[in-house]
């Protein structure tokens, strides 16, 4: 019923989405573009359909990543402070960013050129913070292969974070002031550099993480009640985790590489899930953060977006602004987050 | 006694035509004092600068620089005439510095003050830059690749010791937040650190005009005002042959300084520094704020909205030198009206290997460079045979 409910507020969300935005539009001329009529100024045509509609998918599918992979996380680690980002996914694709962002040698250059892309193309960030997620989560695996806590596992990839984040400050000390303002950009986030070229990528990878996730959901359940316990139901620990890793990875790192290290909601979705339903039930959270994770997502780029003015904000500052607040109420409330983590 | 009158007199003879000088010393220093001599008969007068000044007494001059950096002190310094006494310290602000004058050795910490010492003819006083990665001219270079000057750093990672090593009378900084910036560091060294606020001038003339700063460092007060005056009467005429432009010849332009991953395009106002430019150059700036200093984020759906039909788009961003470039970045921009009959533009046809860009060396003291290019991409037909300094066409490719 819940469910339902949250769907109807997921709609109204899009809805809203589309009808706001800096340049305003007439409600009656967004639902004559939307039913394929011709809007009164060809602009606001394309303004609905090239800029709206592919914003608002990817805060959509981004939204239900990162809160999907987060919740995922938080039971792996049985830790209420996990997110998606705690394997250094983002911090291996902030240095694919940074490498090709802040390094201007001519190898690089011709590299991407031979790519026909330019060096500050768009399609090239994806690629590079693709990549960078890709190779820190197949390090991530090999150590998940090995290592036997999830502890140990998490330690792993909180260093691995410092050790990039090491490594990019070196290469912005040495980078050109505007390849400097380029990445900075980068981090602050944007739904709203995804083009309908690249919606199916992104769309596509998204679908077959949360899919993944989806299969693990059960087993999920049995992790909650410890790690022996899981064993005695006959799950395959190793597998269980390769699969909970890979999923993680594959949503947190495509959303990275094409929006940017988007912050909080992968920690903050999870919590308010939790809270609204009093339920640690993975059958049921995984559908609620997917659907919650979207609505928050479209609510913080609606926000940033300043409806009304022309100006925009960062999409980073909006999520942890709105974002912290919200969590802390609700652990506040909840008084114990351990207790959905019983050891 | 009267043998004593005739060697005071012989020395009057020989003491009083020096001291009553007509030019100022730019090399060595004054031998025989004298406290009524103006020691600073060449004096400069600033027109468009409009964060730094100068006041003048016989033997020292004290220069005021306000708004170095954003919520900026004032920096004072007192320059001496080497030779004469120094005023007591006692009589001015806490933190102000002395220097005698002329200056020796310098470090300079951006790549503007090049080629200001270039033209004031004191390279031969640079002894270290922050680094030769972005730099663009020749001379600077070659000096870097002998020996001649070292690479320090910038910032507060500032190689400390090794600026000490060098030992220069000053080193020409500049100001951005005091929290990471060099001169703090180098005023704890005590070493006499001048902050040039050059790229706070909102007007291309008067950020040109700070050549007369560091002028006053080497009483080369006549050198820079000569200089100047030369830029202000090229720039002038330029802008003249601008001003001829009717309204309706004048191209809508859209400007984006810099193009990023995030929503956000930087549309500078009427009055920055490069909004200046556009006017004077004979465009009309798009979705810019009319009496605005400041640029404004705004979102690419009002950028899309109001910067579809401009005329020219003036890209200024780092590596994008083709078409295809500016479709990888995002590929609603061959929607642009600009984009569409190929008048995309970039100031980026001097840079270095390493992306040094020159519009920002050269062009500082050049501004008028800079609005000629300007005006040949709004005004072809203004400047027929115009050889671009800084701006190119992005290749179609």
């Amino acid at each position: 019923m819940l469910l339902l409910i949250l769907l109807l507020a997921l709609l109204a969300v899009s809805l809203l989405s589309l009808a706001l935005g800096s340049v305003s539009i007439p409600f009656d001329q967004i639902m004559v573009i939307l039913l394929g009529g011709e809007a009164d100024r060809a602009a606001w045509t394309n303004i609905l359909l090239k800029f709206r509609l592919p914003k608002a998918m990817t805060a959509i599918f981004a939204g239900m990543a990162l809160s999907v992979s987060g919740l995922m996380m938080q039971t792996f680690f049985r830790n209420a402070l996990a997110g998606p980002f705690v394997l250094g996914v983002s911090s291996g694709a902030s240095l694919g960013v940074a490498l090709v962002v802040l390094t201007t040698a001519a190898a690089a250059r011709q590299f991407a050129s031979r790519l026909g892309l330019g060096l500050t193309g768009d399609l090239l960030l994806s690629l590079a913070a693709g990549l960078g997620a890709g190779i820190t989560m197949s390090l991530v695996l090999l150590a998940a292969a090995r290592i036997q806590s999830s502890m140990t596992l998490l330690i792993l990839g909180l260093m691995f974070g410092y050790l990039v984040s090491a490594l990019v400050s070196l290469l912005l000390y040495f980078a050109v002031p505007e390849r400097i303002q380029a990445y900075i950009n980068w981090t602050f986030g944007t739904f709203g550099g995804v083009t309908w070229e690249q919606l199916p990528i992104l769309g596509g990878m998204v679908i077959s993480g949360l899919l993944l996730a989806g299969g693990l959901a059960k087993s999920l359940n049995a992790l909650l009640l410890g790690e022996n316990y899981a064993r005695s139901l006959g799950i395959h620990l190793g597998w269980l985790r390769l699969g909970i890793v890979t999923a993680t990875s594959l949503l947190a790192g495509v959303v990275t590489a094409f929006c940017g290290p988007i912050a909080f909601i992968g920690i903050a979705v999870p919590h308010l899930c939790r809270a609204l339903f009093h339920s640690s039930d993975h059958r049921l959270l995984a559908p609620a953060t997917m659907i919650i994770g979207a609505i928050v997502a479209l609510l913080a780029s609606l926000i940033a977006e300043l409806p009304g003015s022309s100006l925009v904000l960062p999409l980073n500052a909006v999520t942890a602004l709105l974002g912290a607040p919200v969590v802390i109420g609700v652990i506040l409330q909840q008084r114990s987050p351990e207790r959905s983590y019983p050891l | 006694m009267r043998s004593k009158c005739i060697v005071l007199i012989i020395w009057l003879w020989f003491a009083l035509p020096a001291a009553a000088q007509d030019v100022n010393l730019t090399a060595g220093c004054v031998t025989d004092y004298v406290a009524d001599v103006d020691y600073f008969p060449q004096k400069v007068d600033i027109q468009d600068a409009e964060n730094f000044s100068v006041a003048y007494f016989n033997h020292y001059k004290v220069v005021r620089v306000t708004d170095a950096f954003a919520g900026a002190p004032l920096f004072e310094y007192v320059l001496v005439q080497c030779g004469a006494p120094a005023p007591a310290a006692e009589d001015f602000a806490a933190g102000t510095q002395f220097i005698e004058v002329p200056a020796g050795d310098v470090i300079a910490l951006s790549t503007t003050q090049l080629p200001v010492l270039s033209q004031l003819g004191l390279l031969d006083s640079l002894v270290g830059i922050d680094s030769a990665a972005y730099i663009n001219a020749d001379e600077v270079l070659a000096m870097a690749a002998d020996g001649k000057i070292a690479e320090v750093g910038y910032g507060a990672e500032i190689n400390i010791e090794l600026v000490l090593s060098l030992e220069p009378q000053m080193v020409l900084s500049y100001g951005f937040d005091p929290a990471t910036d060099a001169h703090p560091v180098l005023l704890d060294a005590g070493v006499f650190t001048a902050l040039d606020a050059s790229w706070r001038e909102l007007s291309p003339l008067g950020r040109a005009e700070w050549l007369k700063f560091t002028a006053l460092f080497y009483n080369l007060e006549a050198k820079a005002a000569a200089r100047y005056d030369d830029v202000v009467s090229q720039y002038e005429a330029a802008r003249q042959l601008a001003a001829g432009a009717a309204l309706a010849e004048r191209p809508t332009v859209l400007l984006n300084s810099f193009l990023g991953y995030a929503d956000a395009w930087f549309i500078p106002g009427a009055d920055t520094y490069v909004g200046q430019f556009v006017r004077d150059a004979g465009g009309r700036l798009l979705l810019s704020q009319a009496g605005s200093t400041a640029s404004q984020g705004l979102s690419f759906e009002v950028v899309y909205d109001g910067g579809l039909a401009a005329d020219i788009w003036l890209v200024d961003t780092f590596g994008v030198n083709s078409q295809s470039d500016l479709l990888a970045l995002d590929s609603r921009f061959d929607d642009f009206a600009a984009f569409q009959s190929g008048d995309v533009w970039n100031n980026n046809r001097d840079q270095n290997a390493n992306g040094g860009n020159n519009v920002y060396e050269a062009g500082a003291t050049h501004p008028h460079w800079i609005l000629q290019d300007l005006i040949a991409i709004f005004h072809p037909q203004l400047l027929p045979d115009h050889k671009f300094n800084f701006y190119r066409r992005l290749s179609s490719d």
